[in-house]
């Protein structure tokens, strides 16, 4: 067995096509090797050559566009096969790796991947992941949000894919329940909201609306997790992966196929220097770093539990006396000393798992240390 | 010969799909690793008589809901026939010009925008992928099978690009087996598509066009096949395309094989000592106790 804790958790992407998963997960991960570079407790790697090639290769199409000035809103085209990212949090300084894994999947098998293909298939593999989330990040249209117009306030629901969001919601919800000793977080992430906060260098301050439009729009998907897993944690995060851009322009144009038979079309110019200035994501890489060790913290104090019995069982099993004659037999045949060994041995364990819990408990309360930028929000 | 064309329609929902029929089997995923299917590669595999071939990243001049290109999948298959004979011996001719347009395409420009991108975009207007899009797959099966037509005729209309006078002599090591090398090294597209034709040709193997590969260490995880294997780094995010020709080594499983053998005579020739020691000392005791 690996004595060393081994702690995996999954993180899940939950939006339909064209909002910015990818683009978020490709943000989260490099501002996360930057951001927590300078940060004493914590750092994150790339767990593999995959995940650093994925990464790397989106990384270098986007900055290669905004540096071009020719930012088209479209520089990361859209995802047509699911993939992989594994990461590694690392506690430094100490023995100690969470590990944890990021889906993503082509958005519009959100609302139904082909009926009998092998699309289908594959879609029930991204739907489990998901629903087996520690975390589940909502990645929110926000142009959609604030600009469709009122005529068209009808469309929004079925645009932003509210229905279908909510089933993937309460299958998550009720598989957080039954594990209600692990601590479970949803994030709302609005994105593409550099135009409607001022801290992005916007001219105008729009943050309370867009937050009320979002709890507005998504108070389904808010009284799912409230009935489903009461415990989770529900928060509200408005994130800039580019930051360096500004809407000019969103119109409605027909759309065949599109709810009511029309799409908003964004139109964005670069706002010099044209260098990607990400917000939000410290405080996203925060939370996800505080969830996931606080998991483990949990998970790691359940072992020690156990380990504890365990080593306290042996340790006086190691000592029983069992009348003169026969303790003299064990000790003669060895027997006496091999109880002690697995004693010691178990008493190391339950001491290696103690050290782990402390070590969780030190990182935590470094990061809580941490100050929340005045994005971050409590939805519950 | 099968043809699956697959591509994205402008609207928010109308996502990646194929226009007409779908290929049995999703199986360009076990190579997800080492290719991003939205940007230029090209996925080659022959086993058991039958090959595959994935073209992929082909860019359109259509744009979505957000203004993002759209690119195009094509995937292929098919039973192979001995090189010299007629008949299917089509498909090969076909097979092998699309991928020589393709690296050439990819060479001239690098968003692959070319003839292929040309050629996609001609057999079916932005409107008309919407609306194939957008209808469940039990309909327009008149159309699409139409499409699907039109796509096979208009790929067997491809003529080959003709092979550039070698400067210098290719690098040996594109002879070997198994090989890496970036796209651009010398003579590795010619070398690539040989291994392609006898892949078409039925002999089992790969010949792999991956975007996510830097390095022969990153394809380590490629599913374990026998026969020879191909792999070229298309180097426009990751690698780079002009890294000179590697050999690669054998399979692992060909050099393990040997191995669970000694394993397995390592435990079992003091076991079969101890037992006889044990024998001996048992029948000295029974000895000395009959005298
Ligand atoms: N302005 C702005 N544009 C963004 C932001 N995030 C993503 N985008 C753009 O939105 C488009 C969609 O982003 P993706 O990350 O590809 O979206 P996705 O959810 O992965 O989409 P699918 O792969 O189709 O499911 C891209 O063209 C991005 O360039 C953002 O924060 N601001
Ligand atoms: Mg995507």
């Amino acid at each position: 067995m690996d004595e060393r804790s081994v702690f995996e958790y999954k993180i899940g992407l939950l939006a339909p096509s064209r909002v910015g998963k990818s683009t978020l997960i490709a943000s989260l991960l490099t501002e996360g090797q930057q951001q927590l570079a300078q940060d004493s407790s914590v750092h994150l790697l790339t767990a593999d050559r995959p995940t650093k090639n994925r990464l790397g290769a989106t990384y270098n199409l986007v900055s290669g566009a905004l540096k071009a000035r020719m930012f088209e809103p479209g520089v990361v085209p859209s995802t047509s096969d699911p993939s992989w990212f594994r990461l590694l949090l690392e506690a430094r300084g100490q023995d100690l790796q969470i590990r944890f894994d990021m889906l993503d999947y082509p958005g519009a098998w959100l609302e139904g991947a082909g009926e009998g293909t092998e699309d289908e298939q594959k879609w029930n593999e991204c739907e489990a992941f998901l629903a087996d989330s520690s975390v589940l990040i909502v990645p929110i249209d926000s142009v959609l949000l604030m600009d469709s117009g009122d005529e068209n306030a009808h469309l929004l629901a079925s645009h932003l894919s509210v229905f279908q969001i909510n089933q993937a919601v309460l299958r998550w919800a009720k598989n957080r329940r039954e594990l209600s000793g692990e601590p479970a977080m949803i994030v709302f992430c609005p994105v593409k909201c550099e135009t409607y906060l001022s801290d992005s260098g916007s001219l105008q301050d729009h943050a309370g609306a867009l937050r009320d439009k979002v709890v507005d729009q998504f108070s389904d998907v808010l009284k799912t997790v409230r009935d489903a897993a009461p415990h989770a944690a529900v928060r509200y995060l408005p994130i800039d992966t580019f930051g360096c851009v500004e809407l000019v322009s969103a119109r409605w144009i027909r759309a065949q196929g599109s709810p009511g038979g029309k799409m908003l079309m964004p139109k964005y110019r670069v706002r010099p220097p044209g260098r990607i200035v990400r917000k939000g994501l410290d405080d996203l890489l925060t939370l996800l770093c505080r969830q996931l060790i606080d998991t483990a913290r949990a998970q790691s104090e359940r072992a020690t539990a156990s380990r504890q019995t365990a080593a306290l069982h042996s340790r006086s099993y190691a000592e029983l006396r069992e009348g003169f004659f026969r303790d003299l037999w064990l000790n003669f045949n060895g027997e006496r000393d091999r109880r002690r060994h697995a004693a010691a041995s178990d008493e190391r364990l339950f001491a290696m798992s103690q050290q782990t819990t402390q070590s969780l408990f030190d990182v935590l309360t470094a990061l809580a240390g941490r100050e929340s930028g005045p994005r971050l929000h409590h939805l519950s | 010969m099968h043809v699956y064309l697959r591509t994205r329609g402008a609207p928010r929902k109308l996502d990646y799909a194929f226009l007409g029929a779908a290929p049995g089997s999703r199986w360009w995923d076990t190579y997800s690793e080492l290719t991003a299917t939205e940007r230029p590669c090209l996925l080659a595999v022959t086993s058991k008589d039958r090959w595959r071939v994935l073209i992929s990243g082909v860019p359109s001049a259509r744009t979505d809901s957000v203004g993002t290109l759209v690119y195009y999948t094509l995937v292929l298959d098919g039973s192979p026939c001995p090189s010299g004979t007629t008949g299917t011996g089509q498909d090969r001719a076909t097979v092998l010009a699309l991928a020589s347009r393709w690296l050439d395409d990819i060479t001239r420009h690098p968003e692959g925008r070319g003839v292929l991108s040309e050629l996609l975009d001609s057999l079916c207007s932005s409107a008309e992928v919407d609306r194939l899009l957008a209808a469940r797959n039990s309909e327009l099966t008149a159309e699409r099978a139409e499409l699907t037509t039109r796509l096979a005729t208009a790929l067997a209309s491809l003529s080959p690009v003709p092979s550039a006078q070698d400067t210098g002599g290719p690098s040996p090591v594109l002879l070997a087996e198994r090989w890496i090398a970036g796209r651009t090294a010398p003579g590795a597209d010619a070398a690539f598509l040989a291994r392609l034709s006898s892949l078409l040709s039925g002999e089992d193997g790969q010949a792999h066009l991956l975007n996510l590969v830097s390095s022969a260490e990153d394809i380590t995880t490629l599913p374990e096949k026998s026969g020879p294997l191909a792999v070229l780094i298309e180097g426009g995010m990751v690698g780079d395309s002009a890294m000179p020709a590697e050999a690669l080594p054998g399979l692992t499983s060909e050099v393990v094989t040997s191995a669970p053998k000694a394993r397995w005579r390592a435990a079992v020739v003091p076991t079969v000592l101890t037992a006889l020691i044990l024998l001996l000392v048992g029948l000295a005791l029974i000895a000395g106790n009959w005298t």
